[in-house]
């Protein structure tokens, strides 16, 4: 079967530091992967790379057998909560409608068909009744789930979220991981970049470990190993933490 | 149409041009864009004029322009990598293109007298005076067709860019894999806002343009979060402001486009202090209600915390939260009283007691 999302031989820098360094992976459709790794291991980097929005060393990417650029519409991207201005003067479903804007393309504006379909994914959230909310006036886990669901308007075959769970409320994180496994039972690629290492046993059933070099990839249970973990935290120095 | 009428429909036009160029300029945090360019335009109407042997307004405008975009495009460029901030860059590049234009006026017009007030200031009040003929036809005021195409050119600009324009200034990489390059988008709305601040300079001046692209948009900004009320706010401002301060300065024989731009400063200091929600007022009584709202709870907490303790004749009077809180008397007094309004406190004797609500408020707290 062709991979959801193939990666081979990738390298990124910042000038000489190394971010990533020479990364194989595959991505099997349906699967539910999280990319974990200490901090500055390249976990953002790599959807990033991914996806083309930062310049490679080296290596190549391909979604579902073609190249990135010519597969955007079957991807969607949730970047973390930081990287927009949620003081922009504007409400929950307009933000939920950008999912659209790729489908309807320049100049045209999204319609009736949209609305309903932005509502049904704020729904699928359990923020339908904030649509008409300003983003400055959202809780940290309520700007998440809205951009969970600018994801769903999208309708992707493959999701690449980063750190969709980093300081959210409980309620968000049940509605997410549940979304996750949904998405997985509609034969949905997911990779998500997560930094709780006590949730990714109960959820994902792929584990990528991350730290510049790929320490492991497999499933769950084999890369969760505190031996495997050690290596990519401590760099394979033989200490015990926590 | 007489004089006035004519300076008044060019500033309203003029400042609804400005104000809707404006918005994505500043909820996009490149106000100060604007200045750059709007002092940058001189070497672009010098070579226009030398080019169209001639004043010629079109050639102007494009030679203007031009400027401004060249301007951007330097701005960009030196501040790309970590050497130079944009501020910096902005420094940089205006005072030179305004040197270039300044010494290319001395060079090939040595002879040609070129108001410094004009560049600066405008003259929006020889807006009358200048006919737009064809033919031996007058066909009014050039200010006039000028400011009003200006109105149509970025009405137009913001009703078929609309989505574009959001989803670029909200989210510039979910911007670029929707489909919807983030530079196109922004090279576009640069030049926009260099047609607008050609139009602009030349009715009122290199500053004022400045203040009418930026100030209204401030000014909306502090009274509401809704994209479609701050543009019609913003207009609304903009033009309101121009109107006003064209009849201040008709009625204290002043300049136009400078009691424009006091109008303009006056109303937004008058938005920063009063605005409903995010003015100073407001925000200074609701930081008030916060840290009295704390004390009080600070306060049931405490009773809480040692109620049905051996210490709760001591912890729990008002002697004790002066000494040991570390708060005055009156401000005790005070979150003490307001617990008792609240119902969440009572005395017994000299021993504060918690209510069963205020004991419920503790245990929501903790």
């Amino acid at each position: 079967m062709t991979p959801a999302l193939s990666i081979r031989d990738l390298t990124v820098t910042y000038g000489e530091k190394p971010a990533l360094w020479d990364i194989d992976l595959d991505f099997e459709p349906g699967s539910l992967t999280a990319v974990v790794g200490p901090n500055g291991a390249g976990k953002s980097t790599l959807l990033k790379a991914v996806l083309g929005l930062l310049p490679k060393v080296a290596g190549t990417v391909l979604a579902f057998g073609a190249p990135i650029a010519d597969s955007l519409d079957r991807i969607a991207y949730v970047p973390q909560r930081s990287a927009v201005d949620w003081d922009f003067p504007t409400d929950v479903l307009d933000v939920a409608m950008m999912g659209a804007y790729r489908k309807l393309g320049w100049f045209r504006r999204p319609g009736a068909a949209e609305r309903a379909k932005a509502l049904e994914c704020l729904d699928r959230l359990g923020i339908a009744d904030l649509s008409r909310r300003q983003i400055s006036q959202l809780s940290g886990g309520q700007q998440q789930r809205v951009f969970l669901a600018r994801a769903l308007v999208q309708d992707p075959d493959l999701f690449l979220l980063d750190e969709p769970l980093a300081g959210v409320d409980v309620t968000t994180e049940e509605r997410a991981l549940d979304l996750f496994r949904q998405l997985q039972g509609q034969g949905k690629t997911v990779i998500v970049v997560h930094h709780d290492l006590e949730t990714v046993r109960d959820v994902f059933d792929r584990a990528v470990l991350l730290n510049v070099r790929l320490v492991a990839n497999g499933p769950v249970r084999d890369v969760m190993e505190p031996a495997v973990l050690r290596k990519a935290y401590l760099g394979g120095r033989d200490q015990v933490v926590c | 149409m007489t004089g006035p009428t004519i300076v008044a429909l060019v500033a309203g036009l003029t400042a609804a041009g400005c104000a809707l160029a404006g918005v994505y300029l500043v909820l996009g945090r490149r106000a100060m864009m604007a200045d750059a360019i709007s002092h940058s335009l001189l070497p672009g109407l010098v070579a226009a004029y030398l080019l169209a042997q001639g004043p010629n307004i079109l050639a102007g405008t494009l030679g203007a322009v031009a400027a401004g975009l060249a301007t951007v495009a330097g701005v960009e460029w030196l501040s790309r990598g970590r050497r130079l901030h944009a501020d910096s860059a902005i420094g940089v590049v205006f005072p030179f293109m305004f040197a270039v234009g300044v010494l290319w006026v001395s060079l090939s017009f040595s002879n040609l007298h070129i108001d410094t007030d004009a560049v600066l200031f405008g003259e929006i009040a020889f807006a009358p005076i200048e006919r737009l003929t064809w033919e031996g036809r007058d066909f009014g005021p050039v200010a006039l067709w000028q400011s009003g195409t200006l109105v149509i050119i970025n009405a137009l600009f913001l009703l078929t860019l609309g989505k574009e324009l959001k989803i670029v200034t909200f989210d510039e990489t979910s911007a670029d894999l929707q489909g919807v390059s983030p530079v196109r988008v922004k090279w576009a709305l640069v030049t926009v806002v260099c047609l607008t601040t050609v139009v602009a300079f030349s009715a009122v001046g290199a500053v004022l343009a400045v203040g009418l692209l930026v100030a209204p948009v401030a000014v909306a900004q502090l009274l509401t979060r809704r994209l479609p009320v701050l543009f019609v706010m913003s207009l609304v401002v903009g033009v309101g402001a121009s109107l006003a301060g064209h009849l201040l300065a008709l009625a204290y024989d002043v300049s136009i486009s400078g009691t424009i731009a006091a109008v303009m400063g006056g109303l937004f200091l008058a938005a920063w202090t009063v605005a409903p929600e995010q003015g100073w007022v407001a925000q200074w009584a609701s930081r008030k209600r916060q840290a009295a709202k704390l004390k009080v709870q600070t306060l049931v907490v405490h009773v809480a915390e040692h109620r049905g303790t051996q210490s709760q004749s001591v912890e729990n009077t008002l002697e004790h939260l002066v000494d040991e809180l570390g708060w005055a008397r009156p401000e005790a007094e005070k979150a003490v009283r307001r617990a008792r309004d609240y119902g969440w406190i009572r005395l017994d004797g000299p021993t504060l007691e918690l209510t069963d609500q205020g004991l419920s408020v503790a245990r929501s707290i903790l």
